[in-house]
C-alpha cells in the first residue's frame, strides 16, 4: 500500500513537470502575447510592461523561475487581472466548479444507473431501445445548445429557474441539469452494457434457478460487479465534466474556474494558463488514484 | 419453488450456422460470422442505413438544389422554413439546408479524418509497446498514464491557436490528442494474440518482428478497434462542435454543423430553425454511429451467443 | 372684484401645481434604487492607471470624478475642476478645483491630480495607457526611461490645494475632453501606497471620489457600488445601489433582462436588435466608431489605388447595413464619422462631403479596367482576413460576395483566432480586413493620425507625404480654424488614395428597461449613472 502510494506520487511529480513543460513551450509558440491589443502599444510602454512581469529575461529563466515557484506553491501574479495572484483565482473559482461538478457527477449517476439497469433488465425490449435513443440523444447535442435551449424554455418561456448567475440552490438547477446530459447518459449506457454482460454470467443463473426475485438478484449479486466500469471511468468523466464546465459557467455566468481555462488561452495570460494546468492536472492524477483505490476496495481481485 | 410463468422463459435464436457447417462442410470465415450478426442487429442496421442516407445526401443533396452553399441574398435574411427554402435561410439569406448538407459534410470529414489519424498513432502506439513488451512496454504505457492525466481539450485549444483553424487542422489537433484509448485496446490485443501458436508458428519460421506485428496482430485487433473507430468519430464530431463554440472551429466559407449552431444560437429567440435544424443533423450522425458502434461491439464479443 | 379672484385663482392653481409637483416625484420615484446593469465581464483592475477598455471604465466614471465629466453629446462639463484658464496660445491650462472630498472623508487636493498624473507615467507602474498622458510636457521622455527627463520635469504642478498647472507640449484642442478619460483620475495616494500591487483589484479599503463609493467585488460575480455620501454634488445621486454583473454570453444577457435580472444589458444578441427595437426594449445610442477595411499596399494587386477604389465601390452598405446589421448603423461614404464637433459646434462630418457613391459598381468595374482587369480577368484571387469577434465574420462573408459578384474576381475568406489575427495585421501578413476602430477621445484626429507613414496602427503599410504634413501642422498650430481645415484636407487625401474602405459609422445598441431614467450614455460608450434614477412601475 505504502510503496503504491510513494510510486504514484513520484509518478505525479514526473508527470507535473512533464505538463508544465509541454505548456509552457506551447504556450509561448502561440502568436500574440498577453499585451496583444487591437490598438498596439507604442515599444516604450511594452517595454515598461514586459519588464514588469519579467517577460524581457531569457526563456529559459522564465521557465526555472515558474518551475521553483510552483513547487514553492506560488503560481505567480496574472498578467491579465492586474494584482491578482493566481493561487487566489484558483482558491476563488475552484469551489464553484467543483459544487457544479460534484452536483453533475451525483445526479448523472442518479438518473444514469437507475436507467441502465432498467434497460438491461429489459434488454432489447422497446423500453431499452426508447432509453438507448433518448441517452443517445442527450449525449449528441452539444452542451452548448443544451444550456441555451435549457434556458429558453426552464427561465424565459416557463420562468421556473433564473437565468443565469451563481449562488441561490436554483440558481444551480439548470446548470447541473445541463452538465449531467452528457456523463449521465453515458453512465445509463455503460451500465446497460455491463449489466448486461453481469446477468449473462453463469453465476446469475445460477442465483436465478435458486429462485430468487428479479430486485434481489440485481441488487444482491449482480450490481456491485456491474458498477465496476462506471467507477474506473469516473475519472476520465469527471475530466470530461471540467472541460464542459467551461462552456455551461460561460453560458450561465458562473464564477468559476472552468471559464479560465478557455478565457486565459484566448487573454494568453500566460501564468493562469500554467496555473489552471498545473491544477487541473494534479487534481486528475488525484482523482484517477481515489478511483484506482475505490476499485481496489470494491473488488479484491483487482490488485494495486 | 419459484412460480412458472412464460416471462422467465427467453427465445432462444436457433444455431443455424451449425447446421449449414454440417450441411455443407463448409468453414464460414470470421468476418462472414461477424457479418451474420451484425445484420441480424436492427438498430444497428438502421445506423448504417442512417449513415448511408446521410453520406448519399451529403454527396448528391446539394446537386438537388438550386441554391449554393455560399450564395447569399441580403434581401431574402432568416426567412422561416418554405418550399423554397426547405430549411430558411440564415441572417446572409444563405439557404439552411444546402448549408447544413455542406456542414455535415465537413463534420464527418472531421470525425473520419481525425479518427483515422488517431487511429494511426493508437496503433503504432500500442502494437509496437505490446509487441516488444518489457522495459519498452513498460515505460511506453507509463507515458500513456502521464497523458491520461492531462487535461486534453486544453491541449486541442492550444494546437488549434498555434496552426490557425482550419479543416485539415482540425483533424491533425483533434487527432494526435485524442489516441490514448486505440493505444490501450491494441496493446491489450497484442499481448493476448502473440503467445498464439500461430504467431509462435510464423515466429520460429523466421518472421520478423514487424512482419509479425502488421501482418498478423494488427489485422487481428481490426474489431475491438473498429469498436472504438465507431466511437471515436462521434467524439470527433463533438469536440470539433466544442471548438466551434470557442471560435477555433472549422472556419468560413466552410462551416461545420458545430459552427452553424454556434453561428446561430445567437437568433434562437427569433430564428429557432436556424439552430435547430444543424443541432438536428448533429444528433442523428451521432445516434447512427453509436447504434453501429453497439452493434459492431456485439458482433464482434464471443460471449454474444453464448 | 374679478380681477381679485383671477389672482387668487391663479395662486391657487400655482400651489396645487407645485404640490401636485412635489407630490409627483414622490410618486415617481421608485422606492428601491437599484440598477443592475451588465457589464459582461470581469474588469482587469480598477487602478484607473491601467485600466484599457470600456468594461474597466464603465465602473471607474461611477467610482471617480475627473476635472472634466462628458455629458451625453460629449461635451467637456465642469466636474472636479470648477473652472480653467487657458495661456500660452493653449499650451498651458490652469484648473480651480472644487471643494471635494474622497469617500473616506480627506479632501481632494491639486496635489492628489499631480501625484496621479505622475504615477501613470512613471514607467515602474507599467500603465498601458500612458500614452494618453503623452500630450503633457516631457510625460513621453519620462515614460520611455530618458536620462535626461525626472517626475519633476513632467508639465503637470499643483500650485497649491486647489489649483493645477499643466503644461502641454503642443496646443492640443481636445485636451478638456481627454481629461474625461479614466486615465487622467486622481487616485487616493495613501490607498495605493498602501495596498501596493493590490491595487485596484480588491474592494477592501478602495477609496474613490466619484458619485458612488465600492461596496463589495465579487470576482466574476459581481461588483457593488453605494451611493457616496461624500460625493460634492451628492444631492444628484439617485441610486442607492449601482450593481454590475458579468453575463458575458448575448444571448443569457437577453435571458436575464426578460426575466428581470438586470435592468440595462449593453449587448443584445444582434440578430435579436430588430425585433427588441419593434418592442421597445432595445434603443440604440450614437457611438462614435467606425468600421473600415484596410488595404495592405504592400501587397499586389492592392497596392494600386484604382484596385482599391475599385473594391471600395463595389461594395452596398446599404444592403449590408439594412439587412444584415439591422441596429442602426450609417453607411460610411467618408471616414471620420459623425458625431465630432469643430468649432463652430459644426459637425466635422457634415461639413465635408461624401467622398464617393455608394454600391457604384459601373465606376468600380471602370477602375478595375483600368487597372488592367477588364471584367475582373486576370486578377488574382485576394483573401479577406477576419475574427469570430462580433460581426466582423457576417460583414466578411457579405463583402466577399459582393466583391466576387459584383467585380466578377475570386475572393476568399481566412478566419483567424483574434490575437493570431491581431498578430497577421501587425506583421502585415494578410491582404484585406476589417475593423472596427473607436476613439481614444472626441476629435477627428483620433481618426486620422492612425494613417500617417509608419505609424503603430497603420497596419495598411500606407504613407503619403502631404498627408503626413498635413496632420503634423494641425496638430501643432495654434490657429484651430486652419486645424480642422487641413484635417479635411487629410481626409480628402486618405479617401482619394483609399488604403482604407469606410463601411459604415457605427450605432451602440443596448437593452434597458423603461423605468430606467437618465443614464448618460455618452458617444465614448461609457455608462454614466451619476444622475440615474428608477421611476415608479
Amino acid at each position: 500500500m505504502l510503496n503504491f502510494v510513494i510510486k504514484r506520487t513520484v509518478s505525479m511529480i514526473v508527470v507535473i513537470l512533464f505538463i508544465v513543460t509541454l505548456t509552457f513551450v506551447l504556450m509561448h509558440a502561440i502568436p500574440g502575447s498577453p499585451f496583444t491589443d487591437k490598438k498596439k502599444l507604442p515599444e516604450s510602454i511594452r517595454k515598461n510592461i514586459e519588464k514588469r512581469y519579467h517577460l524581457d529575461e531569457p526563456f529559459l529563466k522564465q521557465y526555472c523561475d515558474y518551475i521553483l515557484n510552483m513547487f514553492k506553491g506560488d503560481l505567480g501574479l496574472s498578467l491579465r487581472y492586474e494584482g491578482r495572484r493566481v493561487n487566489d483565482i484558483i482558491k476563488k473559482g475552484f469551489p464553484v466548479s467543483a459544487t457544479l461538478g460534484l452536483l453533475s457527477i451525483f445526479f448523472s449517476l442518479m438518473t444514469g444507473i437507475p436507467l441502465g439497469i432498467l434497460s438491461a433488465i429489459k434488454h432489447r425490449m422497446w423500453i431499452d431501445r426508447f432509453i438507448l435513443v433518448l441517452t443517445t440523444f442527450a449525449a449528441s447535442v452539444p452542451g452548448f445548445v443544451s444550456a441555451t435551449v435549457l434556458i429558453y424554455f426552464f427561465s424565459v418561456k416557463l420562468g421556473w429557474f433564473p437565468a443565469a448567475l451563481w449562488g441561490s440552490p436554483s440558481q444551480m438547477v439548470l446548470p447541473v441539469l445541463a452538465l449531467s446530459l452528457y456523463p449521465g447518459a453515458l453512465i445509463a449506457r455503460l451500465m446497460r452494457n455491463s449489466m448486461v454482460d453481469v446477468l449473462s454470467q453463469d453465476y446469475i443463473s445460477v442465483v436465478r434457478a435458486w429462485g430468487l426475485p428479479c430486485y434481489a438478484v440485481i441488487w444482491k449479486h449482480a450490481f456491485k460487479n456491474a458498477v465496476l466500469p462506471i467507477i474506473t471511468h469516473l475519472g476520465p468523466m469527471s475530466a470530461g465534466i471540467l472541460t464542459g464546465s467551461f462552456v455551461i459557467e460561460k453560458i450561465f455566468a458562473l464564477p468559476g474556474l472552468g471559464q479560465h481555462f478557455v478565457t486565459s488561452i484566448i487573454n494568453r495570460d500566460y501564468t493562469v494558463i500554467m496555473g489552471v494546468t498545473v491544477f487541473y492536472s494534479v487534481l486528475l492524477v488525484l482523482m484517477n488514484f481515489l478511483v484506482d483505490m475505490v476499485c481496489c476496495f470494491i473488488d479484491p481481485r483487482v490488485k494495486m | 419453488m419459484p412460480k412458472i410463468t412464460k416471462a422467465i422463459f427467453q427465445n432462444v435464436e436457433i444455431p443455424q450456422m451449425d447446421c449449414q457447417i454440417l450441411r455443407n462442410h463448409k468453414v464460414k470465415s470470421y468476418w462472414a460470422v461477424v457479418f451474420q450478426r451484425f445484420k441480424k442487429n436492427k438498430p444497428a442496421m438502421l445506423g448504417v442505413y442512417l449513415i448511408l442516407l446521410i453520406v448519399i445526401m451529403v454527396v448528391f443533396g446539394p446537386v438537388l438544389s438550386h441554391h449554393s452553399y455560399s450564395d447569399q441574398n441580403l434581401s431574402a435574411a432568416n426567412l422561416p422554413p418554405s418550399p423554397g427554402y426547405w430549411f430558411g435561410t440564415d441572417h446572409l439569406g444563405r439557404d439552411v439546408f444546402i448549408r447544413v448538407l455542406y456542414g455535415a459534410r465537413i463534420s464527418l470529414a472531421v470525425g473520419f479524418f481525425s479518427s483515422i489519424i488517431n487511429l494511426t498513432i493508437g496503433v503504432v502506439y500500442g502494437g509496437v509497446s505490446g509487441l516488444i513488451g518489457g522495459w519498452v512496454d513498460n515505460l511506453m504505457m507509463r507515458i500513456v498514464e502521464m497523458i491520461y492525466a492531462i487535461p486534453l481539450t486544453l491541449y486541442v485549444i492550444l494546437l488549434m491557436v498555434v496552426f490557425d483553424a482550419g479543416l485539415k487542422n482540425v483533424f491533425i489537433a483533434i487527432g494526435i490528442v485524442y489516441w490514448l484509448e486505440t493505444a490501450r485496446i491494441v496493446r491489450g490485443q497484442v499481448i493476448s494474440l502473440k503467445e498464439r501458436d500461430y504467431v509462435v508458428a510464423a515466429r520460429s519460421m523466421g518472421a520478423g518482428r514487424f512482419h509479425i506485428l502488421f501482418k498478423h496482430l494488427i489485422p487481428n485487433c481490426i474489431g475491438p478497434v473498429m469498436v472504438t473507430m465507431s466511437f471515436n468519430i462521434p467524439a470527433a464530431i463533438f469536440t470539433e462542435a466544442f471548438l466551434s463554440f470557442i471560435g477555433l472551429g472549422v472556419s468560413a466559407p466552410m462551416a461545420s454543423l458545430g459552427t452553424l449552431v454556434n453561428d446561430a444560437l445567437l437568433s434562437i429567440w427569433s430564428y429557432p430553425w436556424q439552430v435547430l435544424f444543424p443541432s438536428a443533423a448533429i444528433t442523428v450522425i451521432i445516434l447512427a454511429f453509436n447504434l453501429i458502434g453497439d452493434g459492431l461491439k456485439d458482433a464482434f464479443d464471443p460471449r454474444y451467443y453464448q | 372684484m374679478f380681477r381679485k379672484y383671477l389672482i387668487l385663482f391663479i395662486i391657487f392653481v400655482f400651489i396645487t401645481g407645485v404640490l401636485s409637483g412635489c407630490n409627483n416625484s414622490d410618486v415617481l420615484l421608485a422606492e428601491q434604487q437599484i440598477l443592475r446593469y451588465n457589464l459582461g465581464t470581469e474588469p482587469e483592475t480598477l487602478d484607473s492607471a491601467k485600466a484599457k477598455g470600456n468594461i474597466e471604465f464603465n465602473v471607474l466614471i461611477n467610482l471617480f470624478e475627473g476635472l472634466i465629466r462628458l455629458d451625453a453629446t460629449g461635451n467637456p462639463q465642469p466636474a472636479a475642476a470648477e473652472s480653467w484658464d487657458i495661456e500660452d496660445n493653449g499650451k498651458k491650462y490652469i484648473f480651480h478645483l472644487r471643494d471635494t472630498k474622497w469617500s473616506n472623508g480627506d479632501p481632494v487636493t491639486a496635489y492628489d491630480f499631480e501625484y496621479s498624473w505622475k504615477r501613470v507615467l512613471n514607467p515602474d507602474t507599467a500603465s498601458g495607457y500612458a500614452y494618453q498622458l503623452f500630450y503633457i510636457k516631457n510625460a513621453a521622455a519620462y515614460n520611455s526611461r530618458d536620462s535626461n527627463t525626472s517626475s519633476d520635469t513632467v508639465g503637470v504642478k499643483a500650485l497649491d490645494e486647489k489649483t493645477l498647472e499643466v503644461t502641454l507640449e503642443a496646443p492640443t484642442a481636445y485636451f478638456l475632453t481627454l481629461l474625461a478619460s479614466p486615465v487622467y483620475y486622481p487616485v487616493h495616494k495613501p490607498t495605493v501606497e498602501e495596498q501596493g500591487d493590490k491595487y485596484g483589484a480588491q474592494a477592501e479599503g478602495f477609496v474613490s471620489n466619484g458619485p458612488f463609493k465600492i461596496v463589495s467585488w465579487r470576482h466574476q460575480e459581481k461588483i457593488e457600488l453605494a451611493k457616496n455620501e461624500n460625493y460634492w454634488d451628492s444631492e444628484q445621486v439617485k441610486l442607492s445601489r449601482l450593481v454590475f454583473l458579468m453575463i458575458d454570453n448575448p444571448s443569457t444577457e437577453l435571458a436575464a433582462f426578460e426575466t428581470g435580472q438586470i435592468e440595462f444589458g449593453d449587448n443584445p444578441p444582434y440578430p435579436e436588435i430588430e425585433r427588441l427595437k419593434q418592442q421597445n426594449k432595445a434603443k440604440i445610442a450614437s457611438d462614435f466608431s467606425n468600421y473600415f477595411f484596410m488595404f495592405n499596399v504592400k501587397k499586389p494587386p492592392l497596392n494600386d489605388p484604382r484596385v482599391r477604389k475599385a473594391l471600395n465601390l463595389a461594395i452596398d452598405r446599404k444592403a449590408l447595413v439594412e439587412n444584415v446589421l439591422k441596429a442602426g448603423q450609417v453607411p460610411a461614404l467618408a471616414f471620420v464619422p459623425y458625431g465630432l464637433k469643430d468649432l463652430k459646434g459644426e459637425d466635422f462630418r457634415a461639413t465635408g462631403a461624401d467622398y464617393f457613391k455608394d454600391a457604384d459598381f459601373e465606376k468600380a468595374r471602370e477602375l478595375l479596367s483600368e487597372a488592367g482587369y477588364p471584367d475582373g480577368k486576370g486578377f488574382p484571387e485576394i483573401q479577406i482576413l477576419t475574427n469570430n469577434n462580433g460581426n466582423n465574420k457576417p460583414i466578411a462573408e457579405a463583402v466577399q460576395q459582393m466583391w466576387s459578384k459584383n467585380l466578377n474576381i475570386k475572393v476568399k475568406i481566412k478566419v483567424q483566432e483574434w490575437m493570431v489575427y491581431l498578430e497577421s495585421l501587425f506583421t502585415g501578413d494578410y491582404q484585406t480586413s476589417g475593423i472596427m476602430w473607436s476613439p481614444d477621445y472626441l476629435d477627428p484626429m483620433t481618426f486620422l493620425d492612425i494613417f500617417v507613414t509608419g505609424g503603430g496602427n497603420n497596419v495598411t503599410f500606407w504613407g503619403n507625404k502631404d498627408y503626413d504634413n498635413l496632420i503634423e501642422t494641425a496638430k501643432k498650430t495654434s490657429d484651430l480654424e486652419k486645424r480642422f481645415e487641413l484635417m479635411h484636407d487629410a481626409e480628402e487625401i486618405l479617401m482619394e488614395e483609399m488604403p482604407v474602405s469606410p463601411i459604415f459609422f457605427n450605432a451602440d445598441p443596448y437593452m434597458l428597461k423603461p423605468y430606467v431614467k437618465d443614464v448618460i450614455l455618452n458617444p465614448m460608450g461609457w455608462r454614466d449613472f451619476k444622475n440615474c434614477w428608477i421611476e415608479k412601475h
